[in-house]
């Protein structure tokens, strides 16, 4: 079998890149990621290297070092952002070594209405890997895409049930118009050494993804909380909401973490300065992030089962 | 005799509109507000005048105090930081708009109304800031109608109309002392049984958040003892509007067409108001 030690992933946003490199990465004994079009905003990396234990987030300018040390027996995944256009791509490695994974939203499954025929599809899905050019339809061929790949991101019977799609798109097209031309908007916004307030954040959240700053397509973020933890949120148009994730990171009770966090938000008509001041407004002050941290902690050092018990019933929706 | 009871308008003058033509075609013989005639929505003069003009029993709510009073909220008053500011937002764009008369108006509401069995508050009878939330703990709920004197208690405050009937029950008190040689003697010894009670919450005519922008109501028919819930579509696109147009915050708007409350609420049935 052939060893492909890099992998490019690209993909419409929320199509489930990430997810698809987790389970992948979680596969091997060691594995190296870079995101390509997330800039010094690492969300994924974050996720990725906080959840998957043996995979080593890299930077762009760490890329051309790693494949001069590396062993080739670690695999490299490298997520390309939905913004970002294949043929531009300029790296430091021959293309055709690369494994090119074009992960797309199956019509099959997008169209699934019962439990029965949504098995019979996965199991489909789950085996279907085929050349780009034989799954496109005709007139959605692109010559950007071929010599990719492409699969549909189903990995395990959970994942496919837990992200059930809840309205059909009205064609693939979604799927794989990747051109840069493209008229979604990225917005980014840091949080770092911020805390929210968790009905604040629940509250902005319901907001957020039902409309109220624009047209959302996607989005995540790493949201610090005063009880020390960071939760990573996703919304996905069109699939059933995703319980928060609470990442494997150390409680941060010592004032502002000192850490990366923050939210990214991708769609059209996005009214970014209205959500940077919501997300303002969500924040505590400083005096009381201290002031409940201090509680927080006295109460662990007093009853560190009961207070871990408390804190992780608390969750945001 | 048909009562209609109303609370909640929240500065919604569209709202309270079709609210005053739905208990006109339903022939009621005496309206009741319970306060929070302003907050929020974007007609606080008008809302007041109206209710003023057409002599509408009403008491005070908590937002119509806090106009008079300022802010002195207890913890129970904002769920969430977010909550708090906005809400210290729209009080302070009302605060800069009302009129001197309209402040004169809500000063001087009383804090609860009676009508021979019948009790109308904002919140609570101990407090306009106490939610009386309809899953909260019956001795409590019961402790609140017997306050009030009443065997129908009237409120609002939380938004969301509900009937709660507190059925006949048994209370009984035993008093145990302790005595010197260590036994303990019982010193009360008494059992009360308590008659049928009702809270009925009349929801709101302004800020709905019962998941869609109709305003709610209650009709109160003292001949046949029958209680019914009124929801009233109305033109919440016109008070959208108004919201941007004099410059509140764009949400406000967002939350009114959706049936989401703008910020106040109550999650915690047990929590007594201390302010």
């Amino acid at each position: 079998m052939q060893s492909f030690p890099v992998t490019l992933v690209a993909g419409a946003p929320g199509v489930g890149k990430t997810t698809w490199i987790y389970q992948q990465a979680s596969l091997a004994q060691s594995a190296a990621y870079l995101n390509l079009g997330a800039e010094n905003f690492p969300i994924d990396a974050t996720y990725l290297s906080t959840e998957c234990p043996q995979l080593t987030a890299i930077a762009v300018d760490e890329l051309s070092e790693f494949l001069q040390r590396s062993d080739q027996s670690i695999p490299l995944f490298i997520e390309l952002g939905f913004h970002i256009d294949p043929a531009s791509l300029e790296l430091p490695i021959a293309p055709e070594t690369c494994r090119k994974i074009l992960l797309v939203q199956s019509p099959q499954f997008s169209q699934s209405t019962d439990v029965e025929s949504r098995s019979e599809s996965q199991s489909q899905l789950l085996t279907s890997s085929t050349k780009s050019s034989e799954l496109l339809h005709q007139d959605q061929q692109n010559d950007e895409w071929t010599g990719w790949t492409c699969i549909s991101p189903v990995a395990s019977p959970e994942d496919f049930l837990d992200n059930l799609p809840t309205k059909a798109y009205e064609s693939s097209r979604l799927s794989i118009d990747l051109t840069p031309e493209t008229t979604l908007q990225i917005r980014r916004s840091y949080l770092q050494g911020k805390v929210l307030d968790g009905n604040s954040l629940e509250t902005f959240w319901h907001e957020l993804t039902h409309g109220a700053y624009g047209e959302l397509q996607r989005a995540k973020g790493i949201f610090e909380l005063v009880d020390g933890r960071a939760l990573l949120l996703n919304y996905r148009a069109g699939y059933a909401a995703v319980e928060p994730l609470e990442l494997s990171l150390p409680r941060w009770l010592d004032g502002p973490p000192d850490r990366f966090s923050g939210l990214e938000v991708v769609g059209t008509q996005l009214d970014q300065p209205r959500i940077v001041q919501t997300l303002t407004d969500c924040c505590l002050e400083d005096a009381a992030i201290a002031y409940y941290q201090a509680q927080i902690r006295a109460s662990q050092a007093a009853s560190p089962e009961v207070s871990q018990s408390v804190s992780q019933g608390a969750t945001v929706s | 005799m048909k009562i209609a009871v109303m609370s909640c308008i929240h500065g919604n003058y569209e709202a309270l509109n079709a609210v005053l033509s739905d208990i006109d075609a339903q022939n009621a013989d005496k309206i009741y507000c319970l306060g929070d005639l302003v907050g929020y929505g974007p007609h606080p003069n008008a809302v007041v005048e109206m209710i003023r003009s057409l002599d509408i029993p009403t008491c005070q709510g908590c937002w119509d105090e806090d106009i008079v009073e300022g802010l002195n909220a207890c913890e129970c008053s904002y769920p969430s930081v977010l909550a708090e500011k906005r809400g210290r937002l729209a009080h302070e764009w009302t605060n800069q708009v009302i009129h001197p008369e309209t402040r004169s108006f809500l000063a001087n509401l009383p804090f609860s109304l009676r009508e021979d069995n019948l009790c109308f508050v904002h919140g609570s009878p101990h407090n306009q800031h106490e939610y009386l939330m309809p899953g909260m703990d019956a001795f409590v709920a019961m402790e609140r109608v017997m306050a009030a004197g009443a065997d129908i208690l009237f409120c609002g405050h939380t938004h969301i109309p509900y009937v709660r009937t507190l059925d006949s029950g048994q209370l009984h008190i035993k008093v145990q002392m302790a005595q010197p040689n260590g036994q303990s003697q019982i010193v009360t010894d008494r059992a009360v049984t308590t008659p049928l009670k009702r809270i009925v919450n009349a929801g709101s005519v302004g800020e709905p958040r019962h998941g869609r922008p109709n305003a709610t109501y209650v009709m109160y028919d003292t001949n046949c003892d029958r209680i019914t819930l009124r929801e009233v579509e109305y033109n919440y696109q016109k008070t959208c509007a108004d919201i941007i147009e004099k410059g509140l915050p764009a949400i406000f708007a967002w939350r009114l067409a959706r049936g989401l409350e703008f910020a106040e609420r109550a999650d915690d049935p047990t929590h007594i108001c201390e302010r």
